[in-house]
């Protein structure tokens, strides 16, 4: 992936988790307001419930009073005032410090009971509001006390068994959504946990605290959240902005790159076009200018030829006049002039022949006879014996490239041993391929000047025009053949063309 | 010095370098030599003499050696033609002029083979 489509993701999705927590905080905020909200009303509800109690327990403690503690009357009014089946009620009195039980329903009060402990400090206190007790383990049972009385010296008590370890079914109607505990404490004290929804077990989530009062007592409302409060759809709108701007940012990121590799590929392939019109125009610039170049040589190949041919006639003519003299100097002179002369002459020969385009046109040749003409024009120098080899060869080429390519190689033969020697012609066929062969017994060729001496103007010797190899390579290639140069295995260089046979199966 | 019949030769090149040299070496081998510089000069030449031979090159200004070959006509019998030229003769320009001419030269033409040339033009 590219730097840049990577970033823009990399971007996008930052500002995606970052909008992400920023909304998943705020929901928690919103959610923990709400609960508080609620517990805090729970809070109340308790409270009013308690007071509402309260007068119960002083109205009955008055009833009491007026009526000179009928037991009667106690019984049937305390029904009340007990909020459970399991649940006591008793009226107090309190002398001297002592609290005894004057009158009593259900079961776990009896008559002249004496009170003691927290039940009978709180009792003993009691006013015209709810008090309550600490929890209470009597025997293995728990239980809380709640009292009022507002006649001196006696008290309503209601002695209300719980089970706090055992989950309550929830929290009142509006409530219901909330998991609560109740504890008869400031704190979490699960020894004064009066009841709730989780039983002993602490509530899950996020709990909020809030406190009703009973008496002079606080009462702990811890609450958390059954189900969000805040609704299903806020909760989930943090995740759909996370899940669908990361699959934003990853959309945002592949289209960049998708968009970045168009043009790169776009760039690349606009840039190898430009190279290779570039290249093609170089080649035909370098083409025409060849071509120009081609065309200009062999214009002066030509041209060359008249200041030649009058340089050569003033040159006999120069001797004839001094043919009565005896200058071994001058004539040294002449000779010099005489062999440059017809060495330019030659060079705008090769030139010309050099230049020359024309298709070979192919015939059957006999090649003995073409080799016998070359050594009838260009005779072996004095001291170079020829010989030759297998000639019989059936072969197809352009007469005259053929003669002057094998009339280019015996001279390159003959150049090559100014002290004499000797050159071998042989014909085979190889591989398809009819193969002429000069081989000389001179000091040979270094080997990795073989390719370089086919080419133009490329020379070792002191003779020679330096183009007679290139136009032997230059009819080869004509006749779609090749030209190899390499020593011989008895020493001398082994010149050899290959031009490809007529194939048997062309013929009729 | 004796009154022999000398062979009239026509030079006919407008490359004046060329031109006297020839004629030079050819009087020296004998011949009586006539100087002509273009095609035109060469017709105008062979209308007021009997020329034995004629050395015509093919490049000329005004009127060009083949021109001159196809102008002469065969009566009285023309003067035996050695076609000289700077470039090289091709087939078609061969087959062209047939029997008319006697031999074909490129230059440079080394003066013996020209002499040799020459003589053997006469002697045909």
């Amino acid at each position: 992936m590219r730097p840049f489509s990577a970033l823009a993701t990399f971007i996008v999705a930052a500002l995606v988790v970052v909008s992400f927590g920023f909304l998943r905080h705020d929901l928690g905020i919103q959610e923990r307001s709400l609960l508080q909200s609620d517990d805090d009303q729970l809070a109340l509800v308790l409270n009013q419930v308690f007071t509402g109690l309260g007068s119960s327990l002083t109205s009955l403690d008055q009833v009491m009073a007026a009526t000179n503690d009928s037991p009667t009357l106690f019984q049937s009014e305390s029904k009340s005032i007990v909020l459970n089946p399991g649940a006591s009620a008793a009226l107090t009195r309190t002398v001297a410090g002592q609290t005894t039980v004057l009158l009593a329903a259900g079961p776990s009060l009896t008559v002249g009971q004496a009170l003691s402990g927290d039940l009978a400090q709180t009792v003993a206190s009691a006013g015209p509001a709810l008090s309550s007790t600490k929890v209470l383990s009597i025997g293995d049972k728990k239980f809380l006390g709640l009292t009022a009385g507002t006649v001196p010296g006696t008290a309503v008590l209601s002695l209300i068994p719980i089970t706090p370890s055992k989950p309550s079914a929830g929290g009142p109607g509006p409530y219901s959504q909330l998991n609560f505990s109740l504890y008869a404490s400031r704190t979490a004290d699960p020894a004064q946990l009066i009841g709730g929804t989780f039983g002993l077990k602490p509530l899950p989530g996020v709990v909020v605290h809030s406190f009703t009062k009973v008496g002079n007592r606080q009462w702990l409302v811890e609450a958390s959240a059954k189900h969000s409060l805040v609704g299903g759809a806020s909760t989930a709108t943090p995740w759909i902005i996370l899940v669908a701007g990361l699959l934003i940012a990853l959309m945002i990121g592949l289209t960049s790159e998708i968009l970045s590799r168009r043009r790169a590929y776009a760039e690349r392939i606009a840039d190898e076009r430009t190279v290779e019109l570039t290249i093609a125009q170089a080649a035909l610039v370098r083409r025409e200018r060849l071509s120009a170049v081609g065309e200009m040589a062999t214009v002066i190949g030509h041209e060359l030829r008249n200041p030649l041919g009058a340089a050569i006639n003033l040159l006999f003519l120069a001797r004839n006049k001094l043919s009565g003299h005896d200058d071994p100097e001058l004539n040294g002179y002449l000779d010099r002039l005489e062999r440059e002369t017809n060495r330019a002459a030659s060079l705008c020969e090769d030139l010309t022949a050099y230049m020359r385009e024309r298709e070979a046109v192919l015939i059957p040749v006999d090649l003995a006879t073409v080799v016998a003409e070359v050594l009838e024009s260009t005779p072996p120098p004095e001291g170079i014996a020829v010989t030759l080899g297998n000639l019989g060869v059936d072969l197809h080429a352009d007469r005259a490239q053929l003669t002057q390519m094998i009339t280019n190689l015996v001279l390159n033969a003959y150049q090559a041993m100014p002290e004499g020697g000797s050159v071998h012609i042989e014909s085979a066929r190889v591989d398809g391929f009819v193969e002429i062969a000069v081989q000389d017994s001179g000091e040979g060729i270094d080997p990795g000047e073989a390719d370089r001496l086919l080419e133009p103007f490329f020379t070792t010797k002191a003779v020679g025009t330096g183009l007679g190899l290139a136009i032997v390579k230059r009819f080869a290639d004509a006749h779609n053949g090749t030209v190899s140069i390499e020593n011989g295995s008895s020493g001398g260089a082994r010149f050899s063309i290959r031009l490809p046979a007529k194939t048997d199966e062309a013929a009729p | 010095m004796s009154e022999e019949v000398k062979i009239l030769v026509l030079v006919a090149d407008d490359n004046e370098g060329i031109r006297d040299t020839t004629a030079a070496i050819l009087r020296g081998a004998g011949y009586a030599v006539t100087e002509a510089s273009d095609g035109q000069a060469a017709l105008d030449e062979l209308s007021q003499h009997d020329f034995n031979v004629v050395l015509l090159d093919v490049r000329m200004p005004r009127r060009d050696g083949i021109s001159v070959v196809e102008t002469l006509r065969p009566e009285p019998p023309p003067p035996v033609i050695v076609m000289v030229s700077a470039y090289d003769f091709d087939t078609e320009l061969r087959k062209h002029l047939d029997q008319r001419v006697f031999r074909y030269m490129k230059k440079p033409v080394p003066p013996k083979e020209l002499i040799e040339a020459v003589g053997q033009a006469a002697a045909s």
